[in-house]
């Protein structure tokens, strides 16, 4: 049995106590969207089936949640900096004595989560149930500690897609996987119950297995593992839809070397193996979705008002995201949000809790900086390196091919319910954590086009830089919770 | 070198952010019975001689204030603070010396042990006053609001404190309880803190062994 590579079980051992930390010091529910998510978990444990959306009579919350909501305040602190939880004893027996009579299963009414399809929740109903015994606190620990593995899987998949990118060299291969360590967008969104976490597991797992695969050939265990990783987005969440586009050309370009490489029957099995896999997710996904999201589909939340808006507006929507407009633009749909607020205050740095806990604004200003600095050099690493890339054509198109595909399908829904008249702007950084892998190769593309010294500095300084970060997010969120 | 370098990031960070960090002075929440409004006041007026009520307010032997914050109040009016439950009672008059959106103290006894109470703001002044209270969906708590016995839709916001603004590394012992009165019976203060220290010096030590660790394994394998 190959060993774990020493630096590598460093960074796990790391992300493990970020993770535990995380679970323990965020409060019950207070995660993004946290309370509708643990609902459908609870609902699907409890009954066997999912919630819904639309006209339907109940709550969105069971009795028990609601009570734990009320007797220790969870309600009214989510996104409130000024409010704390009920930690008090009394308010832990009064809890504790209504939560004994409280049904569990009646969480019947309208979920606005209820369209995304099963499959994380289904793996978060099984940590659920191994604690059917215990109390709605203990069962919403055990749930949010079944993140752990996926969050680990995310860290040694940026260590295998960096391996696969750039060859057995550990100091790149152990910034890759550090910055998918430490985060502290990751970090955070590892100890919450959200179906975000497992989509990034599912993407990081999906860009190292396509690297690899770019590498080894069409073998049948990794088509079939690329088949179902685009199976299990489909099933995780309307997002994942994004993975389509890089996953046709990943086995395009698989097929295309299959078909010399391998006997005609065999290459024609293996076709068939893919599709067979790959239409049972979509079919499950698109299934489950219309029955649960009252005639929307899976793409739900990327899809509501796709309606809305058109194809100049979607571009001009886009440009001035993240450019000044020209001359001839009008203005887009929305408040002024754009680059900074997606990929600086609630990603690369990260906003925590609701989004209201934040850190210092010179923080995120320094962020916005590097991260400027960051791109210019990735910009010059690119045009100096271009021969190799060249050289590279496949791998570095399907990168390219999925940071695409996922930026614009956050900003096709995002354009389509602004266009909706949606005040909120429903793009926020955790929805980039898909891209988790890609933007830690695009770092350490950038580490390794640098001069030795400048590059080792440089990527010792982004792996520091955000663990540093990462301790400072959940020492605010103590302070925010429970001083 | 650069593991070193590493290092010395840490121990920067630690002295130059993390000890001001746990030591400034911050307010000491004991609890927040209905928070301030998230981005609309909904004013709850007291005539002379009317009394609000909220009832379930968890009280802790810590607590020593009772903050409540005008709304546009032209001219503070004294208002009659008192607190009671299995068996205790506390009683305050605030001064009048408010304004506009000012915070409004009153001085609480504390209770011999944490309990649920019924706290009551009774105007004693000669003017209307108008306090701040919220009707959004997202402030519902659960102690509802009665004027004079009646209940009504909004609700009084109410925050208590203990005396003074202390240092995080002043009150440690209860912070951490708070944070293990959410976690499964098995995870107590004493493991929350384990778990918190193995954090600021795990994680540093870790992030610095594997930067090490492979350099060096890149230097053998060249």
């Amino acid at each position: 049995m190959r060993r774990v590579p020493t630096p590598l079980a460093a960074l796990l051992a790391a992300a493990t106590l970020v993770c535990l930390s995380w679970i323990v010091l965020l409060a019950p529910l207070q995660g993004p969207d946290e309370h509708n998510h643990v609902a459908y978990v609870q609902q699907l444990a409890e009954t066997g089936d999912g919630p819904v959306w639309g006209a339907t009579e109940g709550g969105t919350h069971s009795s028990e949640s609601v009570e734990l909501q009320t007797w220790q305040g969870l309600s009214a602190l989510i996104g409130m900096l000024s409010a704390r939880p009920g930690w008090t004893e009394p308010e832990e027996r009064a809890y504790a004595q209504v939560a004994q009579d409280a049904r569990r299963d009646d969480g019947t009414g309208p979920n606005p989560v209820a369209q995304n399809p099963p499959l994380y929740y289904a793996y978060s109903a099984a940590a659920y149930n191994l604690g059917t015994a215990w109390s709605l606190p203990t069962r919403l620990t055990l749930m949010r500690l079944a993140n752990l593995p996926l969050f680990l899987a995310i860290v040694i998949c940026a260590w295998l897609a960096v391996g696969a990118a750039f060859g057995r060299r550990r100091f790149l291969q152990t910034v890759g996987a550090g910055i998918a360590a430490l985060l502290p967008m990751v970090g955070m969104m590892s100890a919450v119950v959200n179906p975000d976490i497992a989509l990034t597991a599912v993407f990081a797992a999906f860009t190292a297995l396509a690297l690899t695969a770019l590498r080894v050939g069409p073998r049948p265990p990794v088509v079939l593992g690329l088949a179902a990783l685009g199976a299990a987005a489909l099933l995780t969440h309307g997002r994942g839809l994004a993975i389509l586009p890089p996953l046709a050309l990943v086995l395009a370009l698989l097929g295309w070397r299959a078909l010399r490489e391998l006997p005609p029957r065999r290459t024609l099995l293996l076709a068939a193996g893919t599709l067979a896999v790959g239409a049972a997710g979509a079919v499950g996904a698109f299934w489950y979705s219309a029955a649960h999201g009252e005639g929307s589909s899976i793409a739900g939340e990327v899809g509501n008002s796709a309606g809305s808006g058109n194809l100049r507006g979607f571009v001009a929507y886009v440009w001035q995201f993240y450019l000044s407009p020209l001359v001839s633009m009008s203005p887009p749909p929305g408040p002024e949000y754009g680059f900074r607020q997606v990929y600086v205050d609630t990603f690369a740095a990260g906003t925590f809790g609701s989004l209201e806990i934040q850190y210092p604004l010179w923080v995120y200003s320094w962020v916005q900086v590097l991260v400027g600095a960051g791109l210019l050099v990735l910009f010059g690493a690119i045009v100096r390196r271009w021969e190799a890339i060249r050289a590279h054509v496949a791998p570095v198109a399907v990168v390219a091919t999925l940071v695409v595909s996922v930026l614009l399908t956050i900003h096709f829904a995002a354009y389509g319910d602004l266009s909706a008249g949606s005040p909120d702007p429903l793009l926020t950084g955790r929805y980039l954590l898909p891209l988790l892998v890609p933007f830690a190769l695009a770092a350490v593309f950038v580490v390794s086009s640098l001069p030795r010294r400048l590059g080792t500095a440089v990527g010792a300084g982004l792996v520091t830089g955000w663990a540093l970060m990462s301790i400072a997010a959940l020492a605010l969120t103590l302070a925010r919770f429970y001083v | 070198m650069t593991a070193a370098g590493a290092a010395l990031a840490f121990l920067v960070a630690a002295i130059a952010w993390g000890i001001p960090f746990l030591d400034r002075e911050r307010e000491a929440h004991t609890g927040t019975p209905t928070p301030p409004p998230y981005a609309e006041v909904t004013p709850i007026v007291l005539k002379p001689g009317e009394v609000a009520c909220l009832d379930s307010v968890a009280v802790e032997p810590s607590t020593r204030v009772v903050r409540l914050l005008a709304a546009s109040q032209p001219v503070g009016v004294p208002l009659r603070v008192t607190a009671r439950g299995d068996g205790w009672r506390s009683e305050s008059t605030t001064s009048d010396a408010y304004g506009g959106t000012d915070p409004i103290h009153a001085p609480l006894s504390p209770p011999p042990h944490a309990l649920l109470a019924k706290v009551c703001v009774g105007n004693v002044g000669e003017r209307r006053v108008r306090l701040q209270g919220t009707i959004e969906a997202r402030v519902q708590s659960r102690s509802r609001t009665a004027i004079d016995g009646e209940p009504i839709e909004a609700r009084l916001s109410l925050i208590l404190l203990e005396e003074a603004p202390a240092p995080i590394v002043d009150r440690i012992g209860t912070i951490l309880d708070h944070v293990a009165a959410f976690d499964p019976p098995f995870i107590g203060s004493f493991s929350v803190a384990l778990l918190l220290a193995l954090l600021v010096a795990g994680v540093p030590a870790a992030v610095v062994f594997a930067l090490w660790r492979s350099l060096r394994d890149d230097d053998h394998s060249e």
